[in-house]
């Protein structure tokens, strides 16, 4: 145990704080129980949330949600709060996956409407989003002017082309645009690498998966949401796929020169940064909205084609499959948003990477259809357990800059996972759960089962417990297309 | 020591890569990245690129080298099986790689890097021999 963990001191039942010490700035909090934190700390994670409270400008302390792990330079699962006037922006706060999201839909059918019918729907599902290493849509080809569009327009420039209703936007975090988007501070190698990506899932634990609501814990919030007992719904998660990721890669080459032309301490290199009010930091915060635009329009496309595969499959009308879109959420991003803070309104930039914004009801950014409950947030756990559905409080506005968890968090790595899936079939265990499965690689059902995984639940229980969210409905897995 | 391994890391890919000297360092961090994703063995070496690399110290070197390889499998759609370290001069470093085109039912893909990072990167020489670690974003 490093000289930091071991002054941790505990605030109560589900906070911890790293003091400040060394060239720390400010303290690290950590969200977790007892027994998850000697979890984590088997890791480095908290050297990471230490680490990130050395930046210059930082606002509060260095945020670590429950479901965090080690990542690079930020842990995953870490949130951190920079003034726009002495604070930083760094590439390492937002993560590769620029804008990794999640989003949930509902439709008007119940669990057993889909009896005997579910291998059906996933195949449908599987043949109609491209998923895996390389996967590109044959029926999606974009032009110069078209991918622009996409880079700064976001979901609105999907809705456009015919994918879904104007009416989405509302239901997607920033509506589903990030107006300080710019193409052109986008690389042409980032260019390259998403042109013939929108449109697809991805690999890895990107993911389509068909669930029904299990249990509901909020009934009025539930109802407001559109929810119901053993409702079908989907939960879709992906990103920005290659573009996002070579945004990240561009700009961290960048911000490492910045670092050094302001004279910004880095205690670890994937820290590198600029001042918010450089012009190294407003070229990557267009740049990373570009990107985290291109992930908002993928997942709009990707719902069409969800959509299209239901009606397909089922043989069912629009208006009798009644899909919507409950909520879209990102949780790899920087934000520009105001906070109290000691009394004061503050314009901040909010990194959250592996993290997700969990604002209350009433806030100006949260949804009008969701005002008098919060904002949505969607938790995926792994593939054959459950999913939560919470919303946003008060208490996370003001503990976490309105944030709290994203999801599990791997427990086994895939090299670890396949050596335990040896000889076994998880398609076939799965399937025995009921839950049925279908995957672009080979490898990715081995490295993504469930035992891989952290059990989201345990994270949901902190971040309920500590008041940050308030779960609303606990979901089941069906069936699931992976990447 | 044995031109590349696998380290453990719960979320990725970490990679040790040695060399005799920074060329073959260079050359055994090409062949790792192609294994990592798929049988080395099975890519034949039917085409050759000529790539070029900026960077202004070896771990930055080494970084751009593995993201472009990744580039040229995820855009270029082609595998390279070996490696000819051409020059390093001024910062600016020349490798011709030899590989095929990427064929799914050949080669059978293992590892999805989608970056090299500067995660916990090490590039270090120790008496006659360059080893470098590195993390990849999967």
């Amino acid at each position: 145990m490093t000289k930091t963990l071991a002054k941790l001191e505990k605030l109560d039942e589900y906070r911890y704080l790293i003091p400040q010490q060394g060239k720390m700035l400010t303290s690290g909090l950590i969200y977790a129980s007892s027994p998850m934190l000697e979890k984590i700390l088997e890791d480095r994670s908290l050297e990471q949330v230490a680490n990130v409270a050395t930046l210059p400008g930082i606002v509060g302390c260095s945020l670590a949600m429950p479901d965090i792990h080690w990542g690079y330079g930020f842990p995953i699962g870490g949130v951190a709060a920079f003034s726009l006037d002495q604070g930083v922006i760094s590439p390492g706060g937002v993560g590769y996956d620029i804008n990794c999201g999640v989003r949930l839909l509902t439709t008007g059918l119940s669990r057993p409407q889909l009896k005997g019918k579910i291998n059906d729907l996933i195949s449908r599902l599987f043949a109609q989003i491209p998923a895996g290493v390389g996967s590109k849509r044959k029926d999606l080809r974009l032009g110069a002017a078209d991918f622009k569009n996409v880079l700064e327009n976001g979901a609105a420039w999907a809705v456009e082309q015919g994918y879904g209703e104007a009416a989405d936007l509302s239901c997607i975090e920033s509506s589903g645009i990030m107006e300080e988007a710019s193409a052109s501070l986008v690389s042409s190698r980032a260019l390259e690498r998403g042109r013939d990506q929108l449109g697809t899932l991805g690999s890895g634990n990107h993911f389509v998966e068909v669930g029904y609501v299990a249990e509901i814990f909020d009934e009025t919030a539930a109802s407001v949401m559109g929810l119901f007992k053993d409702q079908v719904t989907v939960t879709l998660h992906t990103g920005s796929r290659g573009l996002g990721h070579q945004v990240c890669d561009d700009y961290i080459k960048v911000m490492l020169r910045a670092a050094e032309k302001y004279g910004i301490y880095l205690a670890d290199r994937q820290l590198c940064c600029a001042p918010l009010a450089s012009p190294e930091a407003r070229d990557y915060f267009a740049a990373m909205s570009a990107a985290a635009n291109f992930a908002f329009a993928n997942r709009q496309i990707l719902s069409h084609w969800v959509k299209e595969s239901f009606l397909q499959a089922l043989h069912l009308s629009p208006r009798d499959l009644d899909m919507n879109l409950v909520y879209d959420v990102a949780h790899n991003i920087a934000k520009k948003e105001r906070h109290r803070v000691g009394g004061k309104t503050l314009e901040l930039c909010v990194h959250r990477k592996g993290a997700t914004r969990a604002f209350p009801a009433g806030h100006p950014e949260s949804p009008e259809r969701y005002a008098s409950i919060g904002q949505p947030v969607i938790i995926p756990g792994d593939m054959g357990r459950y999913s939560y559905v919470l919303v946003g409080t008060q208490q996370a506005l003001e503990q976490t800059f309105g944030s709290t968890c994203h999801g599990a968090g791997r427990l086994l790595s895939r090299h670890e996972a396949l050596k335990k899936a040896r000889g076994r079939s998880i398609a076939a265990e799965l399937e025995a759960q009921g839950v049925s499965v279908r995957s672009a690689e080979r490898d990715t059902l081995e490295e993504e089962m469930p035992e891989a995984y952290k059990d989201v639940e345990q994270v949901v229980q902190v971040v309920q417990e500590s008041g940050i969210s308030k779960k609303v409905a606990k979901l089941r897995p069906l069936g699931v297309v992976k990447g | 020591m044995t031109p590349y391994r696998r380290l453990p890391h719960t979320a990725d890919l970490r990679l040790e890569i040695t060399g005799s000297g920074f060329p073959q360092l260079v050359e055994n961090a090409g062949k790792a990245l192609t294994a990592l994703l798929t049988d080395r063995r099975k890519v034949r070496k039917t085409l050759s690129r000529a790539i070029i690399i900026e960077g202004e110290n070896p771990e930055e070197l080494l970084v751009n080298w593995l993201n472009e390889l990744i580039y040229w499998f995820e855009v270029q759609k082609i595998l390279f099986a070996d490696f000819n370290f051409e020059k390093l001069v001024k910062g600016q470093m020349k490798v011709t790689a030899h590989g095929e085109e990427f064929s799914p039912q050949k080669h059978i893909l293992k590892d999805k890097p989608k970056a090299a990072t500067y995660h916990l990167l090490n590039v270090e020489k120790n008496a006659d021999r360059y080893i470098a670690r590195v993390v990849l974003d999967s």
